[in-house]
C-alpha cells in the first residue's frame, strides 16, 4: 500500500518533467517559427554582411541541434537572454515584475476561494432558500459576464461616480481592491458552480444516507462525509485558476494599469521583446505544471482510492 | 386454484423450512409487539392517488425474524426508509408507526438500524473503517475516541472480524463486500437497536459469505427483531419465523413459514413461489407470473393483482380484499375456496 503510493509520486513527479521538457521544446519550436530574430533585429535594409555577423553572433549559424542544445543549457541555467528594450536579463525584468502580480492574484484568488466555496456549499445545501438561489444567480452571472466588462463596470461605479477607489496604478492597497475583485469574480462563479455540483452529488450518496439513518447530525456529516468527498474536483477547479492566474491576470492587469506580468506580456509583445516573451511563457507554464502536479498529489491525500487505481 | 404448480414446486422449500427449524426460537405471542405498524400508506406528495404503500399492517415481537418478500417495486425500500425515517421529502406517509409503544417521531433514532443490499455504496469511500465506526460509537455513548476505539475493535470482533485494529485502518474499497456487510452490521450494533431492518443485505455476495452474514444474523437475533427483506425464497424460509409478501405496495398474505411454504393461500403467493425453479430436475421453460406489477400510477379500484390472476371474481375488481384468517397465517384475496 505505502510502496504502491510512493510509486504514484514517483510516476507524477516524472510526468511533470516529461511535461516541463516538451513545453520548453515547445517554446524553442515556436520562437524558430515566428520568423527570422534577425530580420525582427536589423529590419529589412541590412546588408549580408551584417546579417552575417549578427547570425554568428546569436548563434544561429549552428546546426539546429546544436542550437536547441544551447538553448536548454541556456534555460537550465536560467539565462533566457536579455531584453532588448530594458537591456537587462529577461527574467530578471519578469521575476521583478511577479510580486505585484502575486499580491494581485493571491488576493483575487483568497477571495475567490472563500466566496466561491461558500457559495457553492449554500446553494447544494439550501437550493430553496434565498442564499442558495442568490448563489446560483451570482455563478450564472459571473460565468457569463466577461472580465474586461465588469472591470470597465466597477471603475464607472466605484472610481467616477461614486469615487471611492483609484482607476489603475499600484500606489496602496486601494489601487488593488477593483482588480482583485475583478479577477475574483469569475474564479468565484467557476468554483461555485462546481463545489455545487460536487457536494449535491455527495449529499445525495448512499453513505449518506446511511449516515443519517445512524442519527448521525447534519452538520457532522457536512464537515466529515460531504465536503471530504466533494473535495477532488474543488481541487482540480482551483488548481487550474491557480496555474492559469499567471496569465488570466493579463485582461485585469492591462486595464487597470497594474505593473505586473500580465501588464508586462502585453507590452513585451507589442514590442518585439523576444526573450522577456519566452520567460514569461516559459514561467506561467511551468506555473501552471506545477499546480497540476500538486493537485495531483494533493489527490492522493484526499482520495484514498486514487492511491490503488492508478500504477 | 392452480393447484399443480403448488403441489410440484413446494417440496424444496418445505425441506428448507426444516432445515432451518433447528434454530429457531420460539417467540413469546404474549409479549407487547416491538415494531407495529397499522394503516401505513405512502403516498407522493401531492399526488395522493400513487400510492407507494397501501394500508400495510404487521407486527414485530422481540427475537423475531421476518422476511418480507416481493418483486422489484413492490415497495420494499420505501417501506424500510419510511421505518428508518429517512424516506424521501417527496413522500408523505400515513398511518401509525409504533416501536415499543410509542410513535416513531418521539423514539431514540438509536432503537433501530438498518444494512443494505451493497455496503460498499453505504460506506463513505474517503474515510476509513475505524473513523465511521467511531464516529457512531461517539455519537451514542459519548466516549473518548480510546474508548471509543476500543469499542469499535470489540464491535469488529463481534461480528467476527479477526483484525479489528488493522481492519479499523483500511478503507472500504480496500475490503470485500462481505468484509463490508459485516462492517455495517457492527455499525447497526453499535446503536444497540432492538429493531435491525436487512434491506436485502446478502443479494450482492456470494454463496458462502452469505452463509455466514444470515448465521450472523441468527446469532444477534436474540436481542432484537430483524425485518429481513429479500427476494430469496429460499433464504426467508430457511431463516424466518414469519413471512409477509408484498405486492404493488400491499402485504397480500403473512403468516408462519412453514405455513406459507405448505400452504401459500394467495394467488400471487403460489406464482411466487412456481417462479422458483426445482434443483432436482430441468425445467423445460422458467416460471413467471403473467403480466407486470402494476405501476403506482396506475393502480386501479380492487385487487391490485386482479389482472394478473387466475381465479378473478367479479369482486376482485371493485373491492379490495383485506387481510383475514387465523392468527398464524392471514391473506388478502377473496377466493380462498380449494
Amino acid at each position: 500500500m505505502r510502496r504502491n503510493a510512493h510509486k504514484v509520486f514517483a510516476s507524477k513527479i516524472a510526468r511533470a518533467l516529461v511535461t516541463l521538457v516538451l513545453m520548453v521544446t515547445s517554446v524553442f519550436i515556436l520562437m524558430r517559427c515566428a520568423g527570422d530574430p534577425v530580420t525582427v533585429l536589423l529590419g529589412p535594409d541590412a546588408t549580408p554582411d551584417m546579417r552575417a555577423a549578427y547570425s554568428g553572433e546569436l548563434g544561429l549559424d549552428r546546426p539546429i541541434l546544436a542550437q536547441y542544445l544551447a538553448y536548454l543549457h541556456n534555460v537550465v541555467r536560467g539565462s533566457l537572454g536579455v531584453s532588448y528594450v530594458y537591456r537587462q536579463d529577461a527574467l530578471g525584468v519578469v521575476l521583478s515584475h511577479l510580486p505585484l502580480t502575486l499580491i494581485l492574484t493571491c488576493c483575487a484568488l483568497t477571495l475567490a476561494g472563500v466566496t466561491g466555496i461558500a457559495g457553492g456549499i449554500a446553494a447544494a445545501v439550501f437550493p430553496a432558500s434565498i442564499v442558495g438561489r442568490a448563489s446560483t444567480i451570482a455563478s450564472v452571472v459571473g460565468v457569463c459576464v466577461p472580465s474586461f466588462f465588469l472591470a470597465i463596470v466597477l471603475m464607472l461605479v466605484f472610481s467616477i461616480h461614486l469615487n471611492w477607489l483609484p482607476t489603475g496604478g499600484a500606489e496602496s492597497w486601494r489601487n488593488l481592491v477593483l482588480p482583485a475583485v475583478t479577477m475574483a469574480a469569475a474564479s468565484s462563479a467557476v468554483l461555485a458552480r462546481y463545489t455545487r455540483v460536487a457536494v449535491r452529488e455527495s449529499l445525495d450518496s448512499r453513505y449518506v444516507l446511511a449516515a443519517f439513518a445512524r442519527g448521525i447530525p447534519f452538520r457532522r456529516i457536512l464537515i466529515h462525509h460531504v465536503l471530504p468527498n466533494a473535495a477532488a474536483p474543488i481541487l482540480t477547479i482551483l488548481g487550474l485558476l491557480i496555474g492559469g492566474a499567471v496569465t488570466g491576470s493579463t485582461v485585469v492587469e492591462t486595464v487597470f494599469s497594474w505593473p505586473g506580468i500580465g501588464n508586462l506580456f502585453v507590452t513585451s509583445v507589442g514590442s518585439r521583446d523576444v526573450p522577456v516573451v519566452q520567460a514569461i511563457v516559459l514561467l506561467a507554464g511551468t506555473a501552471m505544471i506545477m499546480t497540476n502536479l500538486a493537485v495531483d498529489l494533493g489527490y492522493t491525500w484526499l482520495d484514498p482510492r486514487s492511491k490503488s487505481s492508478e500504477t | 386454484m392452480d393447484q399443480t404448480a403448488s403441489d410440484a414446486l413446494e417440496a424444496p422449500f418445505v425441506q428448507a423450512f426444516e432445515q432451518g427449524n433447528a434454530g429457531r426460537q420460539a417467540i413469546a405471542a404474549g409479549s407487547p409487539p416491538l415494531l407495529s405498524i397499522t394503516g401505513l400508506t405512502v403516498v407522493v406528495a401531492g399526488q395522493p392517488e400513487t400510492r407507494l404503500l397501501d394500508a400495510v399492517q404487521f407486527e414485530l415481537r422481540k427475537g423475531e425474524f421476518f422476511a418480507l418478500v416481493g418483486e422489484s417495486g413492490s415497495g420494499k425500500s420505501v417501506l424500510c426508509s419510511t421505518i428508518m425515517g429517512v424516506a424521501s421529502s417527496e413522500l408523505k406517509c400515513l398511518g401509525d408507526i409504533h416501536i415499543e409503544g410509542r410513535p416513531l417521531a418521539e423514539i431514540d433514532r438509536r432503537l433501530r438500524a438498518m444494512i443494505y443490499q451493497q455496503p460498499s455504496l453505504y460506506l463513505n469511500p474517503v474515510r476509513n473503517i475505524g473513523f465511521q465506526l467511531r464516529e457512531t460509537v461517539q455519537m451514542i455513548g459519548g466516549l473518548s475516541k480510546k474508548e471509543a476505539s476500543e469499542r469499535a475493535a470489540d464491535l469488529l470482533c463481534d461480528v467476527g472480524i479477526d483484525d479489528p485494529k488493522e481492519t479499523m485502518r483500511k478503507y472500504p474499497h480496500e475490503m470485500s463486500g462481505g468484509m463490508n456487510q459485516r462492517v455495517m452490521i457492527a455499525m447497526a450494533l453499535a446503536m444497540k437497536p432492538k429493531l435491525l431492518i436487512a434491506d436485502e443485505p446478502t443479494s450482492a455476495l456470494d454463496v458462502t459469505t452469505q452463509k455466514q452474514i444470515l448465521d450472523l444474523l441468527e446469532r444477534l437475533r436474540s436481542d432484537m427483531a430483524i425485518l429481513f427483506v429479500t427476494h430469496d425464497l429460499g433464504v426467508a424460509l430457511q431463516r424466518s419465523d414469519r413471512i409477509g409478501v408484498l405486492y404493488a405496495g400491499q402485504l397480500v398474505e403473512i403468516g408462519r413459514a412453514d405455513l406459507v411454504a405448505r400452504t401459500p393461500l394467495h394467488p400471487y403467493t403460489r406464482a411466487l413461489f412456481s417462479a422458483v425453479p426445482p434443483l432436482s430436475r430441468h425445467p423445460r421453460r422458467l416460471h413467471s407470473p403473467a403480466g407486470t406489477l402494476p405501476e403506482p400510477t396506475q393502480r386501479q379500484a380492487g385487487c391490485n393483482f386482479a389482472s394478473r390472476c387466475s381465479g378473478t371474481l367479479d369482486i376482485c375488481r371493485h373491492i379490495a380484499p383485506v387481510l383475514q384468517g387465523t392468527p398464524q397465517q392471514v391473506v388478502a384475496c377473496h377466493n380462498l375456496e380449494p
